[in-house]
Formats: structure tokens, C-alpha cells, sequence
């Protein structure tokens, strides 16, 4: 039988089913987390960007009403005095306040001292997409300021530009002709937040790959010493039992699912055995007819009947030990013959045997169970123990139609034949004498027709007598070895 | 010029970007200009938020009648504030103006800051938008302040956030003066 190709096993496919669901499962919490983790960041800096910029512009609009710019100047040198928040001021033109050298020299010569020191900073340049977003916040400051991301020196900042609107509490100072006084420049270092957020993450992915790693050999070491290992060690079990041998055992004592699906499999193989060890005791056809589920059937058969002669006598002259070591042993002679043979036997009564012989030798092979067995048994009485204690048994053969069917009732039946052919068989075996073989017409025929692999033998008849439960006289034949 | 380009820019992107909320209700009647002016003063000067056109302040009925002139002052709800602003190519407010902005009393609204909703009306179509930055109460929140425009509030009184008080003679702004005597920068 071609052994069947077998796909991926499944130890692998429970592997990786664990290692996809892994990944899926805390990859997705993963996911999910960091986004949640890196969008709740963003959020906080905008939040606090847009509070620190409130903070900023109310302190400048404030600061700057007493028109004293000396004060202004004195919050731009405190609030650069910050390492994480840089806040420029830019007239709407574009240049920077209180950042403009040639108007501080200019002041500072006005004053004859200087009152004012020179740009310290250099303000944050804009790329040409925050130039646009600057002058949209000087062309446009009823929209609201976008907070965006700036890279500068490797640095980056959440940054904004607030329109610095000409209240009309500072129109006395800076006149009514403009809408934006000015833009303020607000930045606000996120750059070590940003490297905390890339550390978490590599962390978390770390900790993820070591999370899915291990709970992957964890759970799959689990799975094949709990599942997988028992079900391959039930499987060889009972392939084992497939190929005949019923010797091994699982030797799972889990008390769980699996161990009581291995209890259940050696209670299963101890089922077959006796089931097996039962076989012996019932005939083939009656296994075959409880395998096909047949109730009953007519047949051709040729039927072997045989009997121990002056075993009644015996019986009653020996001890029922050596009576019965004696029946076993003639016994067991007739039973490997016949089954050496190809015959069935249907039945043990007393000393008596019944058999049955099919297939389109079956008459050969019939008589040729029964001359072998003639001459086992004069061979065994030949023999300086007497197995057989000189006992010698007659054989009647017939062949013909019998009625194969379960005989008896629902708690108890047998699966046998009946018919005229059976009840002619066991009448041909009560008239052989000892040593003899008798046969019907009917299987002699059968014997002139084909007579391919019949043992050397020797045919006397055809004689009429007359038979127990016939009323006219059965012709019959008598067969001995031609060696006798 | 640079100014009047800010200007226009300025009252074009009220009507155009999502900072407002535009919506179908019609709070102000189209009728508007049937409305008492607030204020004899020919306001013509120009001032930030505004630019440098003329301006006509229409009140409807239920501001002149809930205003006492007490302290501090305080608008009946409903009242309602609508200014017509004309460009500077029209010195006397004869054409459709460049843009029309109104305030309306309603502390309940969400839609309200300093409980007044601000917004633009189109002057042709009608369109009401909200005004949902602080661009407007920012500025209107100076007028409980001493201001340079209409009555100046010298005294920093609560004036519910609005500059030409109806029935106030109001004065003009003291460092400014007529459209025909100001001088662009």
C-alpha cells in the first residue's frame, strides 16, 4: 500500500498558528499603544506650545503698553534665557524686533550710552515653507496659527507663528494703519522628547520581539508536550495496532482530555484482543457474516464432519484429565489441518468436529484436510507416547446447497448451516468406521471433474447404503491414501 | 498699498477658510441697512481689523431700546451689531461693500465668545458665517478699555464689547482724523 503523502504537520501549523496570533495579537497592542503613545505626545506639545505661545503673547502685549521698550527688550533676553522655548519677535515685514543691531546702534548713540545690548541670537532661519506659513500669519492673522515641526542644527522644535495683532489699545503707539503689528516666533525644543519617544519605541520593540520569542517557545513547547507529543505517541500506537501488533500500550497518564483519550485507545486495543482471542472460538463465515451483517443466505459448501470412534468408551474408562488431553490433542490435529487447509470449522461437539471447505477447490482441499488428518493421527498413534491413546477417528464429506443464516435468538446465536447436504455429512461421518474416509456421490463428482492438486489417494465405490434419517440408500465412496 | 492688500486678504479668507462656520441660518434679516446707524460720526479713518474704507454701524431696535446708559453697560440678548465695510475706492459707501461683519448677543450660543456670536453676512447672498477664532473679540474686547476710537471710553467701563454705544456722541479717534486729511504711511 503506497504510503499516503502528508502535508505540513501539524506540530508546524500549530507553530506558526501560535506565532501569527503572537505577533497579530501583541503587534496590533503594540501598534496601537505607540501610535496612541506618539499621538498623545504630539498632542501635549501642541497643547503646551499653544498655552506657552498664549502665555508669551499676552506677556509681550502686555509688556509693550507702558511703551517702554526697554522692557520688552529685558522679557526677549529672559525668555532666551530658555534652552527649550526660543521666541522671536518679527515686525510684519519680516524683520526681527528688538533683534535689529542698526536700530539698537541707532538708539544706543541716541542715548549716548549703551543702554541696549547687540543680537545675541541669531533668530531661527525659516525654510521657504515656514517663510509661507509667516506671511500667512502677517496676510492672514484671523486664521488660526498652525503648530508645526522644525528641524534646525539638528534640533527639532514644535513651533508657531502668532500674529501679534495692533490692538486698539496699541494703536496710540504704533498708529491704525496695520492690522499685524508683528509675528511672534514661538519654538519649543522637542528634541530629547523626541529621543525619549524613539527609545520607548525601540524598547517596545524589543520587548516585543523578546515578548513574542518567548511566548512562542513557551507556548509551543506547552502545546507539543501536552497535545502534539501524546497524539503522535496515540498515532504510533495505533498504526502499531494496524499492522497487527498489539503489544504496545500508550503510556500517557495525564488526567486530562488526552490522557482519557489514551486510556480510551489501550481500552480500545484490549477490546480488539479479546475480540481477537474470541475469533478462535467462532467460525470464519459467522465474523464474515457479522462483518457483511447477513442474515441469512444459501450457499454451496462443502461440509467435513468428524468423530472419534469408541471415544464414549474411552471416556468412560479414563480419567477425565487424560479424557480431555485426549479429545484436545485430536483436536487440535483435525483443527491446524484444516485451517492448514483452508477450512472453516463451524463447530466442536464433543468429539466431534464440523467444518466447511469453499471456494472451486474446496472439494480438494476438503479431502485432502481429511486424508492428512488420517494420517496425523496413525502417525501420532504410531508414536511411543500414543498422543491420540490409539483412538482413530471416521469423516464424512458431502458437498452441496446449505442454508447459511444466525441460528437462535437475540441473546444467544450461532452462525451455522443447515440443511439436507449438513444432516448427509454428519450421516456419512457416523457410518465411516475408524480411519475412514466417506464422501458423498455428489463430491466425488466434483473429484471426476477436477482432480488438480488432490492428493495421492485411492477412491472404492461407488457403494449404496443406507443411511440414518434416509429412507433410501446413499451411494458413497470411501478414500484412503494411495500410501496406506 | 501693502496695506490694502492685507486688507483684502484679510476680509477674503473670512469668507473662505474653515476657521468659520458657515451655516444656512439667515440671524440677520438682509433689511439690515433699514437699521438706526449708531453713530453720526463719519467713520472713514482707518482702523486694524477694518482697513482704511469707510464704515456704516447699523443697530437693530432692540439695542437702542435695551440700552441705558448706565454702568455697566449691557445689551439685551438679542441684540444685534452689523457693519458694512466699504473698500477704499468707495470714500462714500455708495457701491456693495467689500465686506459686512455683525455681532450678535446670545450668551447661551456655542457659538459665542465673550456671549457674542461674530460672524460676516455676504452682502449679496446673504451667507452668514461664524467666526470661530478670537480674531474679532480680541480687538472688541479693547473697547471696555480706553481706546482711541468713537467715545474712547476714558474711563475703562464695562461696554460690553462695543466701541459706537447707539445714542452716544461719539467723538472721533484722537490720533486719527478724516479720511480726507489722513495721510497714508
Amino acid at each position: 500500500m503506497a504510503q499516503k503523502k502528508l502535508g505540513l504537520p501539524i506540530t508546524q501549523k500549530v507553530n506558526i498558528l501560535i506565532l501569527a496570533v503572537l505577533i497579530l495579537g501583541i503587534g496590533a497592542i503594540t501598534f496601537v499603544l505607540a501610535g496612541s503613545f506618539a499621538s498623545t505626545l504630539a498632542m501635549t506639545h501642541d497643547d503646551a506650545l499653544v498655552r506657552e505661545s498664549q502665555s508669551v503673547y499676552a506677556s509681550i502685549e502686555t509688556i509693550m503698553l507702558p511703551g517702554q521698550a526697554s522692557l520688552a527688550e529685558g522679557l526677549m533676553e529672559r525668555l532666551a534665557e530658555d534652552n527649550e522655548i526660543r521666541v522671536a519677535v518679527f515686525r510684519a515685514d519680516g524683520t526681527e524686533a528688538f533683534r535689529d543691531n542698526k536700530t539698537i546702534m541707532s538708539v544706543n548713540t541716541n542715548l549716548g550710552r549703551p543702554v541696549f545690548t547687540e543680537r545675541i541670537n541669531p533668530s531661527i532661519p525659516r525654510t521657504a515653507e515656514e517663510e509661507s506659513l509667516f506671511q500667512r500669519a502677517a496676510l492672514q492673522p484671523n486664521l488660526p496659527a498652525p503648530v508645526f515641526t522644525s528641524i534646525i542644527e539638528d534640533a527639532s522644535y514644535m513651533r508657531m507663528f502668532l500674529p501679534l495683532i495692533n490692538l486698539p489699545k496699541c494703536t496710540n503707539c504704533h498708529g491704525s494703519d496695520h492690522t499685524v503689528r508683528g509675528i511672534i516666533d514661538v519654538s519649543f525644543d522637542i528634541t530629547q522628547s523626541q529621543q525619549l519617544q524613539q527609545a520607548s519605541l525601540g524598547q517596545a520593540a524589543i520587548l516585543f520581539v523578546l515578548t513574542v520569542g518567548l511566548s512562542s517557545l513557551l507556548l509551543s513547547w506547552f502545546m507539543n508536550r501536552s497535545i502534539l507529543h501524546p497524539l503522535t505517541a496515540i498515532g504510533a500506537v495505533c498504526g502499531s495496532v494496524r499492522r497487527g501488533d498489539f503489544v504496545p500500550r500508550v503510556a500517557i497518564q495525564k488526567k486530562d482530555e488526552i490522557g482519557e483519550l489514551a486510556q480510551t485507545v489501550n481500552q480500545m486495543i484490549d477490546g480488539l484482543v479479546e475480540r481477537l482471542k474470541l475469533a478462535k472460538y467462532v467460525s470464519t463465515s459467522t465474523i464474515a457474516s457479522l462483518q457483511e451483517e447477513e442474515s441469512s443466505k444459501r450457499i454451496s459448501r462443502v461440509l467435513f464432519f468428524s468423530d472419534i470412534r469408541g471415544f464414549t468408551s474411552y471416556s468412560e474408562k479414563n480419567d477425565p484429565q487424560d479424557v480431555v488431553h485426549a479429545l484436545n490433542h485430536i483436536l487440535g490435529i483435525q483443527t491446524t489441518i484444516i485451517q492448514n487447509h483452508g477450512g472453516d470449522i463451524d463447530k466442536y461437539v464433543g468429539d466431534e468436529v464440523m467444518a466447511l471447505f469453499e471456494g472451486h477447490d474446496a472439494h480438494i482441499r476438503g479431502i485432502n484436510a481429511a486424508l492428512a488428518i488420517q494420517a496425523a493421527i496413525a502417525h501420532s498413534n504410531a508414536q511411543p507416547d500414543q498422543g491420540c491413546k490409539g483412538l482413530e477417528i471416521g469423516v464424512g464429506l458431502h458437498y452441496g446447497e446449505v442454508i447459511l443464516g444466525r441460528i437462535g435468538t437475540e441473546t444467544r446465536a450461532d452462525f451455522t448451516v443447515i440443511g439436507d447436504t449438513v444432516n448427509l455429512a454428519a450421516r456419512l461421518c457416523s457410518a465411516a468406521g475408524k480411519g475412514e474416509i466417506l464422501i458423498s456421490k455428489d463430491l466425488a463428482l466434483c473429484v471426476k471433474q477436477d482432480r488438480t492438486n488432490l492428493m495421492a489417494c485411492k477412491f472404492q465405490g461407488p457403494i449404496s447404503m443406507l443411511v440414518k434419517g434416509k429412507e433410501q440408500k446413499a451411494v458413497v465412496f470411501k478414500v484412503w491414501s494411495a500410501g496406506l | 498699498m501693502r496695506y490694502f492688500w492685507v486688507t483684502m486678504v484679510c476680509l477674503s479668507t473670512f469668507f473662505s477658510f474653515s476657521c468659520a462656520n458657515s451655516e444656512n441660518i439667515q440671524r440677520i434679516p438682509m433689511d439690515w441697512r433699514s437699521w438706526e446707524p449708531t453713530t453720526e460720526l463719519l467713520l472713514n479713518y482707518p482702523i486694524p481689523g477694518h482697513g482704511l474704507g469707510l464704515r456704516k454701524i447699523y443697530a437693530n431696535p432692540l439695542a437702542f431700546s435695551s440700552y441705558i446708559p448706565s454702568k455697566p453697560v449691557e445689551f439685551a440678548e438679542g441684540t444685534v451689531f452689523i457693519k458694512d465695510i466699504f473698500l477704499p475706492d468707495d470714500p462714500n459707501g455708495e457701491g456693495v461693500p467689500g465686506a459686512v461683519t455683525f455681532m450678535i448677543k446670545d450668551s447661551t450660543s456655542s457659538l459665542a465668545q465673550k456671549n457674542w456670536i461674530w460672524g460676516l453676512k455676504d452682502p449679496i447672498t446673504g451667507v452668514e458665517t461664524i467666526v470661530s477664532t478670537k480674531f474679532c473679540v480680541t480687538c472688541h474686547a479693547n473697547a471696555n478699555e480706553p481706546y482711541p476710537y468713537g467715545g474712547q471710553n476714558p474711563q475703562g467701563l464695562f461696554q460690553d464689547y462695543v466701541f459706537f454705544l447707539p445714542n452716544v456722541d461719539n467723538l472721533p479717534p484722537s490720533n486719527t482724523s478724516p479720511q480726507d486729511e489722513y495721510s497714508y504711511p
